[in-house]
């Protein structure tokens, strides 16, 4: 059985333009000890559907939507308390590291607090809890870093530390929005290969937020793609480098250098990406859809599984080569 | 470091020095000292003869020479009233005041804080809205009116303080009252957008997501953040008190060193103008001073970069 | 200048930028082009892969002008950088211009964006007001824009559109050389092939050499006929696009193919062409 299952979450936003439908049905579940990726550009939605597990949506957002966890179901707007209740064991990491952690407080503190405060354990052994998973996540002298300001610190330590913070709480599933986009690439594998190891180890199951379709299929598990508030297709993600189904996946990786030959021409989606203003009736990426059918511009395609173990969202995908 | 430190001391040097020279022109350019103080039918002889034993006749660069003089040797010049060390009675008074603008500013930090706390969590609400209307009137109203309100009501119809004097404990309810709440707007509309500014960093967002209770969450990445600034607004407070506290001892005839000024800077007794502001240039730049180190002493981020 | 000379020579650069030591601070010395060298042949494009620190922007300062190295030599079209700005920066501007990451910081948000393009033709090239408009409204369509957006203001439109806006501007002055530095970082990856995709069919169409400076080994590797490793100021291995991706012979190369997401397609060759979209079922 899944760890946790996200089923049919939307979440609308009041602006100044009129309502934002960010998310528009998205279900979505993780196993335990598998890293998931969630991968998709700007407007896609997939910080939202995060964002609104963990509760940090904001007063202004109207979400609805079940949230499955282990034997208990509730909805997305009860998320907050049942985080608060400590009933929802769910850690979150952003892009920016440094950003996340308080300034004027040694890291050391920031990641004790939570043994203390939160586990009510005595100063000395947070202490000594906080040095083993200082040295969990790669860190290399980890009594030094104690006392340590962030701003004395690379941001590849510095998310480091942000992962250890994350963990000090024992959370069963750690989001990571973005974690590695601000670093360095050489960083970021070291960073990819830490949570790695933390899921081999402990088998806490991660969500892997990206934009960079080549860096979640060959790091994640399994993929999830979002387009405009859906997801669009899911499944392993060696199939899907392999074979991607959906005529965005495949463009969005024909997009990428590499894809084709050098000086040739990237795949170009025509148009641009419209968040939905309404309620959507069909589906998000048909006005750029090569293969686009009658029946995609009246119809909102359902995620259903697909021939070959993965699932998917269109009426007219590619076929499954022999 | 050190380097910083000498620097801001020289500046406060300059900054003293020209603080009294241009109270020792002002003091005597604008009236006589000796008419002053000798009563008005005195005959000319006498007004000459102690002109020139208080060195008055000299003229102005040679007064300011001496006096500079003297400065240096510690020694602050006589009071026109009573001969005594200018340095001496000015200090006689120096404790009074001290004790009412420590309270005054203590007041003034506990109401300010909460209030702006208070509005900075119902951000929005009525309650927000009304603390902040609040504080905004009550710190227009001029503290002379203020304190005159106060001894209508506590003094006279309620009879329950004094109205003036001290300087014990219960004359200085009032006085400290006065300075405290009219000071308090001040303070609960920093505290309030230093407050917000504070909520609205990711670091709080992160820290939500921890499993920590609430009171601690306020007491160990709220307030800390909002304390540095509050730092430099109590460097500012100060100040700002120093120059009421003439008028609200005077009402309140509160015997600190406001009072004295008001009533020297009448009597022309110009070596006791010229100690209180030497003091009190020395007390703010002092205090300035203090607020930096305190700042450099508590944020990290400026103490220097040290290897990662 | 001769057909064979480069374009571009790089000799021996270096350029330190050091904090003198005082009574209160020990000095310090960064070395951010420490030794660089390299050669651009008219009409190619040499791609500088590297991470953060490692000195390919101010490597691209010192090409453009906006800094002179402190020791080496860089020659444009045959003169050194010094003797072109001796002329005027408004005549070296003809010869080299840039696009930068963030496509907001060079565009007067006050401004349409239209005029701004005209403001640059009007610098260089005595023309009617007419004139002037017809040639940007001209070099909006051959970016790939449509002519509406002359009106607008740079809020108004997309960071992709943004992005062709200023390669529009760098062009309409009819460069020889376009820096391009980290073009496409802050774009979502399909904009991102209309970007590339444009700088290619302007290079073919306008024999436009380039200068293609990027965190990801992707973009240059698309793109470049030469790729120059840049780590820690120094450009510790170039050459051949093809030949370097494939068999990188120094280690902090290897390590940084090794450490980036799809360079595993670009180094053992594009085997696992996707076909297009439009391609087979």
């Amino acid at each position: 059985m899944a760890l946790m299952s996200i089923e049919d979450l939307r979440v609308r936003f009041p602006s100044a333009a009129g309502t934002v439908f960010a998310v528009n049905g998205v279900s979505l579940a993780v196993e335990k000890g598998e890293i998931l990726g969630i991968v998709g550009e700007s407007g896609s939605g997939k910080s939202v559907t995060c964002q609104s597990l963990m509760g940090l949506l904001g007063p202004r957002a109207r979400a609805s939507g079940r949230v499955r966890y282990g034997t208990a179901e509730v909805g997305i707007g009860d998320m907050v308390a049942l985080r608060r209740a400590g009933r929802f064991p769910a850690a979150m990491i952003f892009q920016d590291a440094v950003a996340g952690l308080n300034p004027i407080r040694t890291v050391g503190s920031q990641i004790a607090e939570v043994f203390t405060f939160g586990r009510g354990m005595s100063g000395a052994e947070a202490r000594r809890r906080t040095l083993e998973l200082l040295t969990s996540v790669g860190i290399r002298d980890p009594q030094q870093r104690l006392g340590a300001y962030p701003h004395q610190m690379s941001g590849g330590m510095n998310q480091r530390i942000t992962i250890a913070m994350a963990l000090a709480a024992e959370p069963e599933l750690l989001i990571a929005d973005e974690p590695t986009t601000a670093l360095d690439v050489t960083v970021q594998a070291q960073i990819c290969a830490l949570l790695r190891k933390l899921v081999d180890d402990t088998g806490v199951s991660v969500i892997f937020i990206s934009h960079d379709l080549d860096l979640v299929t060959e790091f994640c598990d399994r993929v999830a793609v979002m387009y405009a508030g859906a997801v669009v297709e899911v499944g392993d993600s060696r199939r899907l480098k392999r074979q991607p189904r959906h005529p965005y996946t495949r463009a969005l990786f024909a997009a990428i250098p590499g894809h084709r030959p050098p000086f040739s021409q990237l795949e170009e989606i025509p148009g641009e990406i419209v968040i939905h203003g309404a309620e959507p009736v069909a589906c998000g990426f048909a006005p750029r859809c090569p293969r686009r059918l009658e029946r995609c511009t009246v119809e909102v395609p359902p995620l259903v599984a697909g021939e070959d173990g993965g699932r998917l969202a269109c009426f007219n995908p590619h076929r499954v080569r022999a | 470091m050190a380097r910083n430190i000498a620097i801001a001391v020289l500046r406060m040097a300059v900054t003293v020095f020209l603080a009294v020279t241009f109270v020792f022109v002002i003091m005597r350019v604008s009236g006589d000292p000796i008419r002053a103080l000798l009563p008005l039918d005195a005959p000319e002889e006498l007004v000459e003869a102690t002109r020139i034993e208080w060195g008055l006749d000299q003229p102005l660069h040679v007064q300011f020479f001496a006096y500079v003089g003297h400065l240096l040797q510690g020694d602050f010049g006589r009071s026109l009233n009573d001969s005594r060390s200018a340095l001496a009675i000015v200090l006689e008074k120096v404790p009074a005041t001290l004790l009412l603008m420590s309270s005054g500013l203590l007041l003034s930090l506990i109401v300010g804080t909460s209030l702006g706390v208070l509005a900075a969590s119902h951000r929005g609400a009525f309650l927000d809205r009304l603390v902040m209307t609040n504080a905004v009137l009550v710190h227009s109203i001029p503290s002379f009116l203020l304190g005159i309100v106060l001894i209508l009501i506590f003094a006279v119809w309620l009879g329950v303080l004094p109205s003036g004097g001290g300087p014990s404990l219960g004359h200085l309810i009032l006085p400290a009252a006065v300075i405290g709440l009219s000071h308090a707007g001040v303070v609960a509309r920093f505290v309030r957008s230093s407050t917000l500014e504070v909520l609205a960093q990711p670091y709080i967002k992160v820290a939500g997501l921890k499993p920590l209770p609430r009171w601690y969450m306020l007491a160990a990445h709220v307030l800390p953040g909002t304390a540095l600034p509050l730092l430099t607004l109590i460097g500012f407070s100060l100040g700002a008190m120093i120059g009421g506290a003439a008028i609200v001892e005077s009402i309140f005839a509160w015997p600190g060193v406001g009072r004295f000024l008001v009533s020297a800077v009448a009597r022309r007794d110009v070596a006791v103008v010229q100690t209180i502001v030497i003091l009190v240039a020395l007390m703010m730049a002092a205090a300035n001073l203090l607020t930096d180190l305190l700042y450099v002493l508590f944020d990290p981020r400026l103490r220097g970069r040290r290897p990662a | 200048m001769t057909g064979d000379a480069p374009m571009i020579e790089v000799r021996d650069v270096r350029h330190v930028f050091a904090s003198p030591r005082r009574l209160w601070r020990t000095g310090s010395e960064v070395r951010a082009v420490d030794g660089v060298s390299f050669s651009v042949r008219a009409g190619r494009t040499f791609g500088i892969v590297g991470e953060s620190g490692c000195g390919k922007s101010t490597l691209a300062s010192l090409l453009i002008g906006d800094r002179l190295p402190q020791s080496g030599e860089i020659r444009v079209a045959g003169e050194t950088v010094q003797t072109h700005l001796a002329r005027g920066r408004k005549s070296y501007a003809r010869v080299i211009q840039m696009v930068a990451q963030d496509p907001f910081g060079t565009m007067d948000p006050r401004q349409k964006v239209g005029p701004q393009i005209d403001e640059t033709i009007a610098i260089h090239f005595p023309m009617a007001a007419p004139e002037r408009r017809a040639r940007t409204v001209a070099m909006l369509r051959s970016v790939g824009l449509a002519e509406s957006v002359y009106g607008k203001m740079p809020h108004q439109i997309s960071g992709g559109q943004r992005q062709r806006i200023a390669i529009a501007r760098a062009l309409v002055v009819e460069p020889r050389i376009l820096i391009c530095d980290e073009p496409t970082s802050a774009l979502d990856v399909s904009i991102q092939a209309q970007v590339l995709n444009l700088l290619l069919r302007m290079q073919e169409r306008l024999g436009l050499t380039i200068i293609l400076i990027s965190h990801d080994i992707r973009v240059v590797g698309h793109m470049s006929h030469e790729i120059g490793v840049m780590n820690a100021g120094r450009m510790v291995e170039q050459g051949a696009a093809a030949e370097l991706l494939r068999h990188p012979a120094h280690a902090y190369s290897r390590a940084l193919f090794d450490a980036a997401p799809g360079a595993g397609r670009l180094m053992h060759g594009a085997a696992d062409v996707i076909e297009t979209a439009q391609g087979q079922a």
